[in-house]
């Protein structure tokens, strides 16, 4: 089963325990339950415990299973006959934002639990952190942002093997549910154990993507290059450009950006870290692969550990509310620090997505079984000679960019050094740069020290302060807005929203911070000094 | 794509009539006239070019048959060789009807000449086995003097009047070639080098005829034939330095694929040879890129006389004689005919429009041409976005991001650390400035309805990045098309990210241009207020943050900023017609507090009640009941 073509082949090496000073924790370490139910499955009296699709811990007992998944689907039944108005405009108004979920939430006096549905209804997975746990570890815990890191469970686990209502469907193939519990199994006992989460939930929650800063005739190489690549090219839809681990520019849907660039950066590219590593010194700037065959010399059908791996995305760029997933090939070619993932439509997938699964029963065991590498003889459309022919036009074009932003990089790195912490989100964007974020192991070895702060990590009081004011004094819909916090611990928490952009500053006790005025001209400095490019009045 | 004749001179061939009256005629390399010669100059000597119509007309003594004749630079002098090792200076003042004055001169060692050549006007260059010798012209007194003399082994000499170079064979073979700067009545050697010319025991010196030297894309050649038994004939191109201290290097090698008879023109820095059994002429260009430093001929083609000719002459004739660098003499027809190349039908010839369009971005004089080909080819999709790239990088910046300036380096190193000794016509690469680049291509391609936009916005994204890597700075009008055609082809996402990254310059147009794009992508909006951002440009976001209604964050804008009192009258009434009661009341309260002046922020209280919510107001109070407790 863990053939290289394998997603979640890399999921591995990862688990280490954090250090106690890092901002991340592991997820596992608050984590009471998590559970995917899919409530019709277990309708019938005595066969409650068929609703339960997964459960984490293992070794639960099945009524303890039952029981909890028993109560989030009555929570959830019941509350609907409360809000159904006002909650559905809610939960739409958030399906048309960010591919949000219907979600409810319990607060019990040890517990946390966030509850979201997904595909119509249909399915439930539910999370509950334990109250105790996170005091221990330091994490404080703030509803929404545990919201988001279920949302983005259900994400990754649909990104690479689509719906899961591709896998149950009304004309029931009787092996469909061990299939899918079988899945299930295999990609969420990897995913929760290796999951990591930040100590400053706000980052989990807006869940952004960093972008690498650059100069704008530079940045036109790369635009360009890919302008050549999909011209020449016409097959791949869909493409993304990382430097480092940072992004640079994308043609595919804003949903599966989050998602995707996650992916690639905390589980992807740090494998190959290692490798480049060992052999820098040799042709280091030939580009390679980083997944499938390793010798495109020959013809030879693309066949089990060889396959690319299958990512589901949204299919449309323009139109954002529907929820087509298609599979595409993944190829990620990678040269001096430079990756560019290309997405080739499957041919052997389907779309699979809610709208048509009542009529795409046969159609999506193809699918499947693409995607668990039974590798049919019609698995994909990329060739080797399509490797070979993609890797002959990037070769020399991409080594050269690559090497030029190799060099602008390079010489900005040793101007960052912040007395403070910040956090920038643009939800339009969906660009997000922090102080307190982190990319496990590629920002230590690739990008030198990625932390460039010289001030302590904020205590964890203040961390939630912060999400309380986020959550209490910042209004979501609002774009502009300004809020001045002072923490007792006389850390002071400055939230800047101006044009929907969100600047969040923190900075530590100091003399030169004892009075509002003293803390509105600071942040009038640093936004003059650090965000000269954007507006923030 | 050759044509023959467009401008030609006739002249008497050649002929020994019975009468006993001898005609000759003499090609001079240097000046590029023919010399016709009746009886030894007795009866006649007249010169000809094509270059102007100026004829020279002469008679002189008799002192037998010349074997060569020369006219210096400026015409007035001419020197004839009739002696093995002796030359006679003929100076050609004043001689209506008598016969002109001679000088003889020859070289200290009297042996025999192997060149007799004009380096100035009163410079003349002996070359006999052992020296070369300048002489110095004096022609009032019409007398010589030796200016310089300097020895040398030669076996053959050939001399390059636009470099003053001569070129002199020794060695084993010959193919040892010595190259000598002749300039400011000096000699300076250059490195000497070996050539291959194929050599072989039939064949066993290398000989003058199979040598050639010229000018292509600014930097001098010796082009040398080399034979071969099994292969076919190549031309091997060797690359003179400037300097005297580099050697020459051999640089190209031209498959000509036949053996016989053959001639060389370069013409517009293109290596033309022409074949007399198969009666073609392969056109070479060394710029196209090549994987190896052997070319193929880029064309293949057939001369076409102009039809100024009729009947028309026949073409690759045995009487044909060709020179560098266009000349053909037609010795029996008695014509001198030039060779030009025909570029309009280069679309025809070359079928790759790529190298087409490079070949036409090359040629002299061909600019409107190149640039109506160039949109004919975009217009039907010819090229891939990367050759277009690389089209549009060769306009901007004369060649490739990095070629042109090693090249320069190169050129300009010569000049400061290496003294150039040589000289020699320079190329200019095409330029096409933004603007003809403008009306020419870039507007007929976005009115062209046929075409996507997005391949045209892709196109001007390419274009564009040319400029940045020529470091050229875009103008706001082709910027301004550039979003324009982005937005057009619905390439939202695209825009954004560019305008993010500030590959766009900043300026108030376009970020209006931006802020009129917000129904149909939100984020172009924020952009467009960064730009007013960083513009400095406080008035305007205040408007847009009016027009947004975001009136309180106006009002926090306009005091931070501590901008102009002059602006919060308009915010003020902004704030009179959105604006609850509270929010007015607030703002009221902060001008007052700000001890903003009464006239700014007077109009705000004045209708915060309207009179009927006062009258009810004071009629609720006038009938309110007062609990105590």
């Amino acid at each position: 089963m863990e053939s290289i073509a394998n997603p979640l082949y890399f999921f591995s090496n990862l688990s280490l325990n954090p250090p106690s000073c890092s901002n991340v924790v592991r997820f596992i370490d608050v984590l009471e339950f998590f559970f995917v139910a899919h409530p019709l499955s277990g309708r019938k009296e005595g066969e409650e415990h068929k609703r339960v699709m997964y459960f984490h811990p293992k070794g639960e007992q099945l009524e303890r299973q039952s029981e909890i998944t028993g109560f989030a689907e009555a929570v959830v039944n019941f509350t609907e006959n409360f809000l159904s108005t006002s909650h559905r405009d809610i939960s739409e108004k958030l399906t048309e934002s960010d591919d949000g979920f219907d979600f409810r939430t319990v607060t019990t006096q040890r517990t946390e639990h966030v509850y979201i549905r997904t595909e119509d209804d249909q399915f439930m997975l539910g999370v509950s952190i334990s109250k105790q746990l996170s005091h221990v570890s330091d994490y404080p815990l703030f509803q929404p942002a545990i919201r988001s890191i279920l949302s983005d469970a259900y994400k990754m686990f649909r990104m690479f093997f689509g719906t899961f209502s591709s896998f149950i469907n009304f004309r029931t193939v009787p092996d469909d549910i061990p299939k899918f519990k079988e899945r299930l199994d295999f990609f969420f006992s990897k995913y929760i154990p290796l999951l990591k989460v930040h100590k400053m939930p706000l980052l989990d929650h807006l869940g952004g993507v960093e972008f690498l800063r650059m100069s704008g005739p530079l940045y036109l190489n790369v635009v360009s290059l890919i302008t050549e690549l999909r011209e020449e090219f016409p097959i791949i839809e869909k493409v993304m450009f990382l430097y480092q681990d940072k992004l640079l520019y994308y043609q595919l849907s804003k949903r599966d950006l989050p998602s995707l660039f996650r992916y690639l950066t905390h589980n992807l590219l740090p494998t190959t870290l290692a490798p480049e590593l060992e052999h820098s010194g040799r042709n280091a700037s030939k580009g390679r692969y980083l997944r499938g065959p390793t010798d495109l010399t020959t013809d030879v059908p693309l066949l089990g550990d060889e396959s690319l791996s299958v990512v589901h995305l949204h299919s449309e760029q323009e139109a954002e509310f529907q929820d087509e997933l298609v599979g595409y090939q993944m190829m990620v070619y990678r040269c001096l620090n430079a990756t560019v993932c290309m997405f080739v439509r499957n041919s052997a997938s389907f779309t699979n997505g809610d709208s048509d699964r009542r009529n795409s029963g046969e159609s999506l065991n193809v699918s499947q079984s693409s995607s668990i590498r039974s590798s049919p003889p019609q698995n994909g459309v990329v060739s080797r000679r399509l490797l070979r022919n993609v890797d002959q036009f990037l070769e020399t074009e991409l080594a050269q960019v690559a090497s030029k932003i190799g060099d602008e990089v390079g010489d900005e790195k040793l101007t960052d050094a912040t007395d403070f912490h910040y956090i920038y989100f643009n939800p339009s964007s969906l660009s997000m740069t922090s102080s307190l974020s982190t990319s496990p192991s590629l920002s230590v070895a690739a990008s030198g020290s990625a932390s460039t702060s010289k001030v302590p990590l904020p205590p964890v009081d203040v961390n939630r302060l912060v999400c309380d004011t986020m959550s209490n004094f910042v209004s979501d819909t609002e774009e502009f807005g300004e809020c001045f916090v002072k923490s007792s611990s006389d850390w002071w928490i400055v939230i800047k929203k101006v044009n929907s952009r969100l600047l969040v500053l923190i900075l530590p006790p100091s003399s030169y911070t004892s009075s509002l005025a003293d803390v509105q001209s600071k942040t009038a400095t640093i936004v003059r000094s650090h965000f000269e490019a954007i507006f923030f009045s | 794509m050759l044509e023959l004749g467009a401008t030609f001179i006739p002249f008497e061939p050649d002929r020994s009539a019975h009468d006993g009256n001898i005609t000759r005629n003499f090609f001079d390399c240097s000046s590029q006239r023919i010399c016709t010669m009746r009886n030894n100059g007795a009866l006649g000597l007249a010169s000809k070019s094509l270059q102007n119509d100026k004829i020279t007309n002469v008679r002189t003594k008799d002192r037998g048959e010349p074997s060569t004749v020369k006219f210096s630079p400026d015409g007035r002098l001419c020197v004839m060789q009739r002696a093995p090792n002796t030359a006679d200076i003929i100076f050609l003042e004043k001689t209506e009807n008598s016969l002109c004055l001679e000088l003889t001169v020859s070289t200290k060692s009297k042996e025999p000449l192997l060149a007799v050549e004009w380096i100035t006007n009163n410079q003349l260059l002996l070359v006999n086995n052992h020296s070369a010798e300048l002489l110095f012209i004096n022609e009032d007194k019409k007398s010589s003097k030796l200016i310089k003399a300097t020895n040398v082994n030669a076996a053959w000499a050939i001399y390059y009047a636009p470099s003053q170079l001569l070129l002199i064979a020794n060695g084993q073979s010959c193919s040892n070639l010595q190259p000598i700067i002749v300039a400011h009545s000096q000699f300076t050697r250059m490195k000497n080098f070996e050539v291959d010319f194929g050599g072989s025991i039939s064949k066993e010196n290398f000989l003058e005829k199979d040598a050639a030297i010229a000018t292509i894309y600014g930097k001098v050649y010796i082009m040398v034939f080399r034979y071969s038994n099994r292969s076919a004939t190549m031309l091997d191109l060797y690359e003179l330095p400037f300097d005297a201290s580099t050697a020459p290097q051999f640089r190209h090698s031209l498959i000509l694929g036949f053996n016989g008879g053959c001639g060389i023109h370069v013409i517009d820095n293109l290596v033309i040879v022409h074949h007399q059994s198969s009666q073609k002429s392969m056109i070479f260009d060394i710029k196209v890129s090549s994987p190896s430093k052997s070319h193929s001929p880029l064309v293949t083609t057939t001369i076409e006389p102009h039809p100024q000719h009729q009947p028309p002459p026949s073409l690759y004739t045995n009487f044909w004689f060709t020179f560098l660098p266009d000349v053909v003499i037609d010795s029996a027809g008695g014509v001198m005919y030039s060779i030009r190349l025909k570029n309009e039908k280069s679309q025809l010839e070359i079928s790759e429009k790529h190298t087409m369009l490079e070949y036409l971005a090359r040629r002299r004089h061909e600019k409107k041409l190149f640039i109506v080909s160039f949109l004919s080819c975009l217009r039907a999709r010819a090229l891939s976005l990367r050759q277009i790239r690389k089209i549009f990088a060769m306009l901007s910046g004369g060649g490739g991001a990095k070629t042109p300036k090693a090249e320069n380096s190169a050129e300009n190193g010569a000049g400061s650390a290496l003294k150039a000794v040589m000289t020699c016509e320079k190329y200019s690469s095409l330029v096409v400035t933004q603007h003809e680049m403008q009306s020419a291509v870039l507007i007929p391609l976005r009115e062209d309805a046929s075409l996507p936009e997005s391949y045209v916005a892709n196109i001007m994204l390419q274009y564009l990045r040319s400029l940045f890597d020529a470091s050229i700075t875009p103008e706001a009008y082709l910027i301004e098309m550039v979003v324009e055609t982005l937005a057009e082809a619905g390439e939202m996402s695209k825009l954004q990210q560019i305008v993010t990254y500030r590959v766009i310059n900043d300026s108030k147009p376009l970020a209006f241009l931006l802020l009129s794009y917000e129904a149909r992508c939100s984020t172009l909006f924020q952009s467009g207020v960064d730009i007013l951002a960083r513009n400095k440009a406080s008035d305007e976001i205040v408007e847009v943050m009016l027009e947004k209604k975001q009136i309180v964050d106006a009002f926090r804008f306009i005091d931070v900023r501590n901008l102009n009192e002059a602006l919060i009258p308009k915010v003020v009434e902004a704030a009179n017609q959105h604006c609850s009661r509270q929010t007015r009341y607030a703002i009221r309260e902060h001008l007052t507090e700000k001890k903003a002046k009464a006239s700014l922020y007077k109009s705000i209280g004045d209708d915060l009640y309207t009179e009927a919510e006062i009258k009810e107001a004071a009629n609720e109070q006038a009938t309110c009941t007062l609990f105590e407790i």
